[in-house]
């Protein structure tokens, strides 16, 4: 089963990237929401921008 | 770090329960530093054990609008949060370095299991492993 749409947090590097990567491979839409690409997860008002997806990847971390 | 890694996983799973249709599936990253201590970074650990009892706790409301959750729960895996000291210690313990493709393929296993409210370990060279949480005590 493959997911028609996606969004994956911290897609950007790591682990996230590479579900990106994985998710593309086979042929799902995937939205990257990162902090390298202006988006916040830690901000509320960056998740009202967000639309529905199949699978939510949420990922983004910082150590 | 409280703000990326326990308020990142509670806003995007509040916007899920809006927005996903029935059928849908969330996975948050955890780490072992979830299930474990890991003594480096009191902090980490917290953030990590958070989004744990999180997803463990919201799991059932999400299960009535049909929306499985989990969380996965990585040992060390060679990516840009593990630092060059870090990855020093690791070295000297003899501990392996998973790939990102090997964390990623444990992401999309658990994304499709049936199964809601787990915390899934990844290790290199295995499965994900569903982490059994013991039960505690009760009054007497």
């Amino acid at each position: 089963m493959s997911f028609r749409s996606a969004l994956v947090t911290g897609g950007a590097s790591g682990i996230g990237a590479a579900v990106v990567r994985a998710l593309e491979a086979e042929s799902t839409d995937v939205r990257v929401l990162d902090l390298a690409t202006g988006f916040d997860v830690s901000d509320p008002e960056h998740w009202e921008t967000v639309e529905c997806a199949d699978f939510a990847f949420l990922n983004a971390g910082v150590g | 770090m409280v703000g990326v890694n326990v308020d990142g996983v509670v806003f995007g799973t509040r916007r899920m329960a809006e927005v996903m249709p029935p059928g849908g599936s969330i996975v948050a990253t955890a780490s072992l530093a979830g299930l474990v201590p890991m003594p480096q970074d009191p902090i980490y650990t917290l953030t990590k054990h958070a989004a744990i009892g999180y997803v463990r706790a919201v799991a059932p409301s999400l299960a009535g609008r049909g929306i499985r959750i989990n969380v996965v729960c990585p040992g060390f895996a060679d990516t840009p949060i593990v630092s060059a000291e870090l990855r020093e210690w690791i070295a000297e313990q003899g501990l392996p370095l998973m790939s990102a493709e090997h964390v990623a393929e444990a992401v999309l296993a658990v994304a499709r299991s049936e199964e809601t409210g787990q915390a899934w370990v990844v290790q290199a060279g295995r499965e994900p492993v569903r982490y059994e949480f013991r039960g505690v005590p009760g009054p007497r």
